[in-house]
């Protein structure tokens, strides 16, 4: 039995409208409907309204977000040199340290091992020099293991095991033969600093 | 330029539209927006950037749909007002001072009764028929099956026409 009846009222008429503009009713039906509004003018006028109301959703622009927010965002991510806020909205379900230490130790190592390169512009600073990049690498290496340390503080698990075997317990290692066991009980990294699951 | 920096810019536009469609106001927009991008790169390395886009649309969606309970459930009253730049914006080509004010007040009209829709009407019509998405895309963004995409746009329009049929029984925009 077919759904479509093969007289409509116009109340069930005005309800078929947008289908019948998208041209998604059965073939026989929308020639029924052209039939229909053809010799109902107050039918005619609900489909002249959705077709002009369509237009003009149609014609609604688009925005580019001002600028000077696009900035704050901008300065807030990418550019930031310190972790993120500490409140900052619904979405901050771990303790704000570990996890904001985590991105941006990640983020130094990388750029200190130069993991993610630097665009190129065309005219722009010169590279750090060995003494500079060593320094910046140091520096991560150290928020690293700062890393382990708020980890193990805020009873937390690191269940990155990439982060955590291949960055993070390596790093630890590191800095503890380059400055000595006192360093490396000072940041609390350790074998046991980055608890399994 | 960073791939959080191509991201942001090459979606900025979708997530601020929907934003300003949806709660009707510029700033409000703006701090949706801003949320949505923050709350991006806190999720940087477990996004899927292939589907960067429909994640944007449901978390602009959602953070929309809080900031509209919020509102309500404040003592303030919120009075949409018309956007000049929805209402300006998009050039006509009839000439004539009342064409161009029937049309200005047609637009506003559309907008004021498209911030009166209810959910899910509203975000699919502005993801449709403003922005210009693919059901497909609208299902993965909204988590909607693609039959009831198509339903809820067809409901959408039947409703803004509903809301505006009293105000145009009979429409001459010619």
């Amino acid at each position: 039995m077919s759904r479509w009846p093969e007289t409509w009222s116009c109340e069930e008429i005005r309800l078929h409208v947008e289908p019948y503009l998208d041209g998604e009713l059965p073939a026989a039906t929308m020639t029924r409907m052209r039939s229909h509004l053809g010799g109902c003018p107050e039918c005619a006028a609900q489909v002249h309204l959705a077709n002009e109301i369509q237009n003009e959703l149609h014609a609604l622009p688009e925005f580019d977000i001002p600028a000077p927010v696009l900035q704050r965002i901008l300065d807030q991510t990418i550019r930031a040199k310190e972790p993120l806020p500490t409140r900052v909205g619904i979405w901050d379900r771990w303790p704000r340290p570990t996890w904001a230490a985590l991105a941006a130790a990640a983020l130094a190592l990388a750029l200190g091992l130069g993991v993610i390169n630097q665009p190129t512009p065309s005219s722009g600073p010169e590279p750090p020099d060995s003494a500079a990049l060593a320094q910046a690498t140091a520096e991560a290496r150290y928020a690293l293991a700062k890393t382990g340390l708020l980890t193990r503080k805020a009873g937390r698990v690191l269940h990155d095991k990439t982060l955590r075997d291949q960055i993070v317990m390596p790093t630890s290692r590191g800095l503890s033969q380059a400055l000595g066991s006192t360093a490396a009980q000072e940041s609390g990294v350790s074998s046991e600093g980055v608890d399994d699951v | 330029m960073t791939g959080f920096e191509e991201v942001v810019s090459q979606q900025q536009r979708k997530v601020y539209s929907f934003a300003r469609y949806y709660l009707g106001s510029p700033e409000e927009a703006e701090d949706v927006t801003q949320e949505v991008f923050l709350k991006l790169w806190s999720n940087w390395r477990k996004i899927d950037l292939t589907s960067v886009r429909p994640w944007l649309l449901r978390v602009t969606r959602n953070a929309c749909f809080d900031r509209l309970r919020q509102r309500r459930s404040s003592s303030r009253v919120f009075l949409p007002e018309s956007d000049p730049e929805m209402v300006e914006s998009s050039p006509t080509q009839e000439s004539g001072p009342e064409t161009l004010a029937q049309r200005a007040a047609f637009r506003r009209h559309v907008t004021q009764a498209l911030e009166k829709l209810g959910e899910p009407y509203r975000s699919v019509l502005i993801l449709r028929e403003i922005q210009g998405l693919r059901y497909r895309d609208i299902s993965e963004a909204l988590g909607m099956p693609l039959n009831t995409v198509r339903v809820n746009i067809h409901r959408g329009r039947l409703q803004l026409r509903e809301e505006l049929a009293g105000r145009y029984d009979s429409v001459s925009m010619a």
